[in-house]
């Protein structure tokens, strides 16, 4: 394909003045977002995602990555400045980040952070760009009971490492395949329970549920604790914050000969990232731990870890971003949203009427090679603008999110209004949101919920063509690809589990010596 | 091989989503229907049916392993506070709907500021004057974006 491609017609696309913007304006709400804590960039694609469907496929993708892009940095930027994490995967970066600030080099810790996440993800996005053709075709070629063992794969890994407790995952996974089978029958055309709803004959609409889901459900969950927070008058430490960031000492800042030594952490992050995010499930906040573990191990600084090491920063931020590009590896190639984020990049691409998976590079090959090369240019116009604005970001933390909350849930309301004017997808978006929050309340995972939901169809079509085809169960055993994949799930589960076992085997010990458990 | 911790609330949670799972699982099982469509072939029904299954016995393992294990019981402040934030963050499910109603009868921008105060004075925001502003700005920033860029189309309100 890459010989094959019209390339001047990709750089016809490419070269437009709108593109460069938008994904300019991507990277700025990404890292404005993910810089208050509370907030994070799937908030942000959530409020913008309906305003991308008045626009062309490669500017509307290019803000959705930019923001994307912006979010992964953003949120290491109040970890660092402010000792708390912007988004949940930039946990990892306090660990480091904020003993650099308490120590006067606040700048060289946020600098180490935006150089190492720009380098994680984009060369994760060069592995996504290489592995998404040879992975498609073979996934064209693929029959009923390959695609059903690929999807159980893909459901099966997601239980396995979302959150603590596999149960709960499992009864996420079963919440979501309900939802998603809400509507028309895809193979008979029978009504599936819609209640008599003529709304709901036609499912739940995919963009104000994933909104619903992960966007207003957070927003309901900042009014609450803003609510709890009036109750009982707590006011925030602000004033604390701004010392740090004044006392900052003269050899604060980050050359690139210095930056160059820490290429084996940003590696380590890199490689480990990569393959932490094509699987469906581990999520972000896994690979920066991760990462940050093995660069310790290997590090000949590591008694300096977690005392304000910049090595520690670099493996945490790459493995992070770095899974930026890798989770859209199953969703390109494969059509499955391995992470929420990924499942945001697929509502977009939705919603220009372009259906992410192995068909997409033969419908649309010069709209997603521009969109490909868009997301390189991204990196590096992430690198400008955060650059260059990061003491202005600095002070993001400090915005005071009563007034920011209300105006976000206005925007979040009426953004999934105006995507097809109907008064049933406030509904969907409401109800959406409450499910979300009471998940998120009980410690059920959401991204399993999002994952099932819009697998489901596909599997449930696979899985009924199977059984028209052969009445044999054994069907669905008799390709090596399909008994492959069973295979690999079942490792994964045994040492998964067994590693579980272990793991509550330890903190029974280190309790029992009076230590405490892990945290 | 669960090692989440479990609560009180947690047992009420899985009860409901268990109720409601056997109940939708009585709609699927009573619906016209089948489970098979012919002698093999499978039926639309039997997916819902093993969601609904999944869903149930996973709820009832999770509320077993939790009685077995008589474990914690929240503290009563706790349990009062968390009902209290669960309820508050309805109460944004009622405004986001009066909200809406709203802008469809009296008009995108006064429905926005209205609904912008409602929210400040909920959240205890106390600079008025900057109350006021904030809202004003903010519904002419949503006017101008939905009424004019994306030319959002909406029933002739009683206001603009």
């Amino acid at each position: 394909m890459f010989m094959g491609m019209d390339w001047s017609a990709v750089f016809d696309i490419v070269f437009q003045v709108e593109n460069f913007l938008m994904i300019a304006i991507g990277v700025l709400i990404g890292v404005l977002f993910a810089a208050i804590p509370g907030l994070t960039g799937a908030i942000a694609i959530g409020i913008i995602l309906p305003f991308t469907y008045y626009m062309e496929p490669v500017p509307a993708i290019s803000l959705i990555m930019g923001i994307f892009k912006g979010g992964m940095f953003g949120g290491s930027i109040s970890a660092i400045t402010f000792g708390t994490p912007g988004t949940p995967e930039a946990a990892a970066d306090v660990l480091d980040g904020y003993p650099m600030t308490k120590s006067g080099r606040p700048y060289k810790a946020l600098t180490t952070a935006l150089y190492s996440s720009v380098i994680g993800e984009l060369l994760a996005t060069l592995v996504l760009i290489f592995t998404f053709e040879p992975l498609a075709e073979i996934a064209l070629k693929f029959g009923p009971r390959e695609l059903f063992a690929l999807l159980v794969f893909a459901l099966g890994l997601i239980i396995i490492f979302a959150g603590h407790s596999p149960l709960k995952a499992l009864i996420a996974v079963g919440i979501g395949m309900i939802i998603g089978q809400i509507g028309t029958d895809p193979i008979s055309g029978t009504s599936r329970l819609t209640f008599g709803s003529s709304f709901l004959r036609d499912g739940i609409s995919l963009i104000p549920f994933l909104i619903g889901l992960f966007a207003f459900s957070e927003l309901m969950v900042q009014f609450g604790q803003l609510f709890k927070k009036r109750l009982q008058n707590l006011k925030e430490d602000t004033e604390e914050r701004i010392d740090f960031m004044k006392s900052r000492k003269e050899d604060d800042h980050l050359s690139l000969r210095e930056f160059i030594t820490y290429y084996k952490e940003v590696l380590i992050g890199f490689v480990l990232g990569t393959f932490v995010g094509a699987l469906p499930g581990p999520g972000s906040t896994l690979s920066a731990y991760s990462s940050y573990a093995i660069a310790q191990r290997f590090s000949k600084n590591r008694e300096n870890f977690g005392k304000g090491a910049p090595q520690g920063i670099a493996a945490a931020e790459s493995g992070n971003s770095a899974t930026s590009g890798s989770t859209l590896i199953p969703l390109f190639a494969l059509g499955i949203p391995g992470s929420s984020m990924a499942a945001l990049v697929a509502g977009a691409f939705m919603l220009q009427g372009i259906t992410p998976g192995p068909g997409m590079a033969m419908q649309y090959s010069d709209i997603i090679y521009a969109i490909f090369i868009m997301i390189l240019i991204g990196s590096f116009i992430n690198l400008i603008v955060s650059r260059f604005s990061l003491p202005l970001f600095t002070r993001l933390g400090l915005i005071t999110p009563q007034v920011l909350i209300p105006i976000l849930i206005l925007f979040c309301v009426l953004g999934v209004f105006s995507y097809h004017q109907r008064f049933f997808d406030v509904l969907i978006l409401l109800a959406a949101g409450f499910l979300g929050l009471l998940l998120r309340k009980f410690s059920i995972p959401l991204s399993p919920v999002l994952l099932a939901y819009i697998v489901v169809p596909l599997l449930e079509v696979n899985f009924r063509r199977g059984t028209i085809i052969s009445n044999d169960a054994s069907y669905f055993f008799s390709s090596s690809i399909a008994i492959t994949l069973y295979l690999v799930l079942a490792i994964f589960l045994f040492f998964t589990l067994g590693g579980m076992k272990l793991f509550k085997r330890g903190e029974k010990k280190e309790n029992d010596i009076g230590k405490g458990g892990y945290n | 091989m669960d090692n989440a911790k479990f609560k009180r609330a947690d047992i009420w949670f899985l009860l409901v989503v268990s109720f409601i799972s056997i109940y939708l699982l009585y709609i699927v099982r009573i619906s016209e229907f089948t489970y098979k469509i012919t002698q093999d072939a499978l039926g639309p029904g039997f997916l819902p049916t093993v969601s609904l299954i999944i869903v149930i016995g996973c709820a009832l393992t999770l509320i077993t392993i939790r009685i077995a294990r008589n474990a914690e019981k929240i503290h009563e402040d706790e349990m009062k506070n968390y009902a209290k934030t669960t309820w508050i963050s309805l109460l944004l499910v009622i405004i986001g709907l009066i909200y809406i109603y709203m802008t469809i009868y009296i008009g995108l921008v006064v429905s926005a500021f209205l609904a912008l105060n409602a929210l400040f004075y909920t959240l205890g925001y106390k600079k008025i004057k900057m109350m006021l502003f904030v809202s004003a700005i903010t519904s002419l920033v949503i006017w101008f974006l939905f009424g004019k860029v994306i030319n959002l189309y909406l029933p002739k309100a009683i206001l603009f």
